[in-house]
């Protein structure tokens, strides 16, 4: 459900008529621009007695569309309430007991996990994520935030809005994850010799930069100047070598003064990579690839396709981004022609490589596809 | 283009299996080593779970040594679904294989050894950790390439490097959990040591821990407190000088005494306060040895026993004075009487000693209450006896002295020099005596007082604690007892060695004297026998108490002629012995001679006493003293036979001399009655001895009268029966009086029959007829006659007729009728 333009009263109007189970509740993906005073949205929404969680994102999908300034509602089975994990940014995390949550789902079912991509230990936060699930449950979500970088509340629950943190909700949906990005890897594999979270400073024991200046500038015939490093690098990202599975694509969005690069997402230190580059045809062919990854094995009325595709791939694909979008619908009417993609554009997406493990991603498209209880 | 791939991929797999390598031996402990490697090989190869054990051997962590223990997995929330012994029974299988196990859910055995929760479908790969455990590696999916063998083997050889890894973490986690258990039995210590502090600080008791030469190392605030100084003053310095030195010895002597074996010792001493006052402390000292059984270090706990001590001392005092006294009881009981005198200067060196004092002596006081004399004194040394410079001190030195006397158990003044005005006399007396304090306590002997029990402190004052009064008393109440104790002694030695009546030593005394005294020194030793003459005589007549009477003056007249040291002895009933030593046969001789005289000056009621005196000296060795005594008695009864007659007639004559004087039998009425009476013996033919018995007879047959009292023999009334009764003892009287004088002897017989009647009517026998005496029955008609004749106070004279017809008329009653016949012829004739 697409609301784009309302005012509150007419978006809470709308909630109230959605007349909610029990055990439903609203998940809202918000675009960046959309006009809402979202701390009266959230007092609304708790008169209401509605259960929630949202974020607040570069931008929302909905069909083949994408927008910045409308609200995705979802109307899902939930189990429990939505939690929120805090002290992403660098503080102390604060974890809340999942295990107990955990036992009642069943194999198959979805989290939903929605971080602040701007803040600073998503990656520690996925690992402990993991480390109290394990494979138990499909992670599905993204990061949100603002596409001017700028730090803000971008998370909401019925207890507020947060930032530097993660709002997780556990959804009695069965979950089939398709992941795909489309890169190509045109170099590797090249040693992140030295690395500190999202900063490669050695490639190959030499300076990270020059080593992927190098690489870039010989494959786009491009030179990298002062001003222009973000519009050449977002067409060849790092991917992060994977055993059967697709790269983990680590883009590099800044380059420091003394040659360290630095991408969304840890890069482990280590870690072998490889230099990608991609074309639209084949990012809009992954697209319509990661859908079909994650058809349901039957067909399913009660199905709802959740994207989350990354807002680099916008920025990379241009005018043909509403190809993607596009090929996806298409992909996803193939399993149920009344069934609308929904979703956001993030800042990083978040799922577990199939059923197994969870990673942080970039450049790349999730499509969950939840069925099923 | 193949052969592109295929080294492309040779690449990847080389640059997959570095960068698994580089996540190996970045950190030193399992937990940290397990998540770098597992995580990335996780996340490079698509796993879903991974997870190490290790052999609990390597792991020496003390809390499970059963097997094998799980130290990490990834994701974690797998851990509590790992099942241990599916695990033990992996293990077995893998130590027997010692390879790699890949199973995958189309296996028979996957259920047995894999039996992680929910991990029902998928692929195991399992690998041995060299000897110290195995990894355990899952995915979800069965179609995961890991899962094949080369790709397995691949993996190995980096799975070793990682094994070698975590073998030496499980070593440092070994080193480390010692370190740390160390650690954390040094801050159990340190926090141990901060709460023993703390709580040592809090104590009131006094702490410390000192080297083994008495350097303080550690003092809490009590102790500081106690001696008031600060901890600078105290630690890095030896205790000993808070120590006075004659305990320094008591100090080390028990700190020597500890050992390894025997590390804690209790002891007391005395220490010096910072004013210089002298404290009792009692300590408990634990020492700490090194590894050679050295003492390094003591520790030591100590409380103040100051008053404890005092009160123990006091009562130790107390103690060590009832055993004094106890013993002294015992001493004075075990004391020969002549040891008495030795006893009580030994009781008063006792006491003296024991309180202190210099002197102590025991003082009597005169039987008229006011003076006192020293008898026995104890002085310590280098004090100059004063027992002769106090006799017949007069008690009333001033009126301030008697005064003080006033309800009080004792006197005690610690300074002669601060005596009061009125104390003068005394003052001056004591201050004469060098005595700067004393003590006086009178000292009663049964209820009277006998004198004091004096202690004095020559040129120096003596503090006297009014607590030890009670002390006091039962020294003065032990010498009263020994007083007494010794009065008694002395009595029943009176009694055992004296005669009662005279006073005079008895013969016992004398058997044991004369062995004492039988000893070359005391030659010459002269003996004088003395028997007193007519003892029996007197007894018979006047009764044994007139007898006594003449026993005590003739004692009185031997103790009169001898000298003091004689000993004079009652030897037995008028017998007596003197003995004198060192005394020549002249001297005794000068002795016999003042018996003699001062017999001379003395009687018993007229009648005169003198002794038979024998006399021998002992002038050697060589003659028994056994044989002096022979001797001296041999002279005595020559002496006595020489004498015997003439003082036996001297005590005759003044016996009737005496019943002369108190009766009416005149020298006439003698001569009336002895002719008649030997007109009557001739008569009848008397012999002439029995003419001059009969003649003796007139002169003796009323000798009995002189018994009875004059009133009654003088009496004109009539006598009453109880006079009468008297009256009529005279004969017997007469008899005992007869037959106690050799010269009279023979006429007892008529003397004790004269009141016979020829009817057997007289008395004192009621003799009859002829079976009274002749004699006897001349003497009552010759005696009835002078009466009639001459008449009497009480009764007139008779007439010749009326004296013819009273005769005639009595007899064959009162008289014989023979001889009254003949009496009645012959006063025909006159």
């Amino acid at each position: 459900m697409l609301f784009r333009g309302l005012a509150l009263k007419d978006l809470l109007s709308t909630v109230k008529g959605l007349n909610l189970k029990e055990d439903e509740a609203l998940c809202l993906l918000i675009g960046e621009k959309a006009a809402l005073d979202f701390e009266s949205l959230i007092v609304g929404l708790n008169e209401l007695k509605v259960t929630f969680w949202g974020a607040i994102f570069p931008g929302v999908i909905y069909d083949q569309r994408s927008y910045k300034d409308a609200i995705v509602l979802l109307r899902l089975p939930i189990k429990g309430k939505p939690l929120v994990i805090t002290g992403l940014d660098n503080s102390v995390l604060k974890m809340p007991p999942l295990h107990s949550q955990v036992e009642e789902i069943n194999n198959n079912h979805c989290l939903t996990v929605f971080v602040d991509g701007l803040t600073a230990n998503i990656a520690g936060f996925l690992s402990a994520l993991f480390d109290e699930l394990g494979c138990e449950v499909c992670y599905l979500g993204g990061g949100a935030g603002s596409m001017t970088l700028k730090k803000q509340p971008c998370l909401l629950t019925s207890d507020g809005m947060f930032q530097d943190a993660a709002v997780i909700a556990f959804l009695k949906k069965h979950c089939i994850i398709g992941v795909r990005h489309g890169w190509k890897k045109i170099m590797g594999p090249v040693i992140a010799t030295k690395t500190r979270r999202n900063r490669i400073s050695e490639l190959n024991w030499k300076s990270a930069f020059a080593v992927y200046r190098d690489i870039v500038e010989n494959d786009s015939g491009h030179k990298f100047r002062e001003d222009n490093f973000f519009e050449i690098a977002k067409g060849y990202p790092f991917g992060i070598l994977k055993e059967s599975g697709e790269h983990i694509i680590r883009d590099p969005f800044y380059v420091t003064n003394n040659g360290t690069l630095v991408c969304v997402g840890d890069v482990p230190e280590n870690a072998v990579l490889d230099i990608m580059s991609g074309q639209s045809t084949d990012l809009i062919a992954a697209a319509g690839e990661a859908v079909r990854d994650s058809y349901p094995p039957e067909k399913n009325n009660n199905s709802t396709a959740l994207i989350f595709d990354c807002i680099s791939r916008t920025l990379f694909l241009s005018d043909d981004f509403s190809k993607e979008l596009a090929v996806m619908s298409k992909e996803i009417k193939a399993i149920d022609n009344n069934l609308i993609p929904v979703g956001a554009l993030t800042i990083g997406e978040i799922a577990s490589y199939g059923r197994e493990y969870l990673e942080f991603l970039n450049k790349t498209i999730v499509v969950g596809m939840l069925h099923g209880e | 283009m193949e052969n592109e791939q295929g080294f492309d991929r040779v690449i990847q797999d080389i640059s997959m299996l570095y960068e698994l390598a580089l996540t190996i031996g970045r950190y030193q402990d399992i937990d940290s080593s397990c998540h770098a490697f597992l995580n990335r090989l996780l996340r490079i190869k698509n796993l879903s779970f991974g997870a190490v054990w290790i052999k609990d051997e390597f792991l020496k962590t003390g809390d499970n040594q059963k097997g094998v223990s799980l130290v990490y997995a990834t994701p974690r929330c797998y851990i509590d679904k790992t099942h241990l012994e599916a695990d033990h029974q992996l293990l077995n299988v893998l130590t027997r294989k010692k390879n790699i196990l890949a199973l995958s859910d189309r296996d028979d055995h996957f259920s047995d050894l894999v039996t992680e929760k929910g991990f029902t479908t998928g692929s195991y790969a399992i690998y041995n950790l060299r000897k110290i455990g195995f990894i355990k590696l899952y995915s979800s999916s069965c179609n995961n390439p890991f899962f094949c063998k080369v790709e397995l083997d691949k993996h190995s050889s980096v799975i070793d490097i990682f094994a070698i890894s975590l073998e030496q973490s499980v070593l440092q986690k070994q080193l480390l959990y010692e370190i740390s258990e160390r650690k954390r039995a040094e801050e159990k210590l340190r926090s141990s040591e901060l709460r023993y502090r703390a709580i040592v600080e809090s104590m009131s008791e006094l702490i410390c821990r000192f080297k083994p030469d008495g350097t303080l190392t550690y003092a809490n605030e009590a102790y500081c407190r106690y001696f008031n100084k600060k901890p600078e003053d105290l630690l890095g310095r030896s205790f000993m000088p808070l120590i006075p030195e004659d305990d320094h010895h008591l100090v080390q002597d028990h700190q020597q005494k500890i050992s390894p074996a025997n590390p804690v010792v209790e002891y007391e001493h005395r220490v010096i306060l910072n004013g210089g006052e002298i404290r009792w402390q009692h300590w408990i000292d634990h020492a700490f040895f090194d590894e050679y059984g050295y003492a390094i270090e003591y520790q030591a706990v100590g409380r103040d026993i100051s008053a404890q001590k005092e009160l123990e001392q006091h009562l130790k005092r107390e103690l060590r004075f009832k055993e004094l006294i106890s013993d002294l009881s015992t001493y004075f009981m075990s004391l020969n009487d002549d040891q008495f005198d030795e006893g009580i200067i030994y009781a008063l060196e006792a006491f003296g000693r024991f309180f202190d004092f210099d002197t102590c002596y025991l003082s009597r006081v005169s039987d008229d209450g006011l003076r006192e004399s020293i008898t026995h004194e104890w002085c310590a040394d280098g004090i100059e006896p004063q027992l002769e410079n106090n006799q017949n001190r007069p008690l009333d030195i001033d009126p301030w002295w008697a005064e003080q006397w006033r309800d009080k158990s004792y006197l005690y003044i610690y300074d002669v020099d601060s005596l009061p005005p009125e104390a003068e006399g005394a003052k001056r007396e004591l201050q004469a005596e060098g005595i700067c304090s004393f003590l006086y306590a009178p000292v009663i002997k049964g209820s009277t007082l006998f004198g004091f029990l004096g202690f004095d402190a020559i040129g120096r004052n003596r503090l006297w604690h009014e607590e030890d009064a009670i002390l006091l008393t039962l020294c003065t109440d032990l010498i009263s007892n020994a007083l007494l104790r010794h009065q008694k002694d002395q009595d029943i030695r009176y009694l055992i060695f004296h005669d009662q009546l005279t006073g005079l030593f008895n013969r016992a005394f004398f058997e044991v004297e004369i062995k004492r005294l039988d000893t070359p020194r005391q030659l010459p030793i002269s003996i004088i026998m003395a028997d007193l003459n007519n003892l029996k005589l007197v007894n018979d007549t006047y009764g044994h108490a007139r007898g006594d009477e003449m026993l005590k003056i003739a004692a009185k007249i031997l103790n009169k002629s001898c000298r003091g040291e004689d000993i004079i002895v009652r030897w037995g009933g008028d017998e007596f012995i003197i003995m004198l030593p060192q005394t020549s046969a002249q001297k005794a001789k000068a002795i016999v001679d003042r018996i003699v005289d001062g017999c001379r000056e003395a009687c018993l009621e007229s009648l005169p006493i003198s002794f038979a005196l024998g006399l021998s000296t002992k002038t050697s060795m060589d003659k028994d003293i056994q044989v002096i005594l022979r001797e001296a008695e041999a002279d005595m009864y020559k002496v006595k036979l020489s004498e015997s007659r003439s003082t036996k007639n001297l005590v005759m004559e003044a016996m009737l001399k005496t019943l002369a004087e108190k009766s009416y039998e005149t020298e006439e009425h003698t001569k009336c009655m002895r002719e008649v009476a030997l007109k009557i013996g001739e008569k009848i033919n008397l012999t002439d001895t029995e003419l001059n018995r009969l003649g003796l007879l007139v002169i003796m047959h009323d000798i009995g009268y002189i018994n009875i009292a004059r009133e009654i023999l003088t009496k004109v009334d009539l006598l009453t029966e109880d006079e009468w009764k008297i009256i009529k003892e005279h004969p017997e009287t007469g008899f005992r009086i007869a037959r106690a004088t050799e010269d009279f002897a023979f006429v007892a017989e008529e003397i004790l029959s004269h009141h016979e009647r020829w009817d057997g009517k007289g008395y004192p026998r009621g003799l009859e007829g002829e079976d009274i005496p002749l004699l006897a029955r001349i003497i009552a008609i010759a005696a009835a006659f002078e009466v009639m004749h001459n008449g009497r106070p009480y009764k007139k004279a008779m007439s010749k007729s009326e004296i013819v017809a009273e005769f005639e008329k009595c007899s064959r009653t009162q008289f014989d009728p023979k001889l009254t016949e003949i009496f009645l012829s012959i006063l025909k004739e006159k």
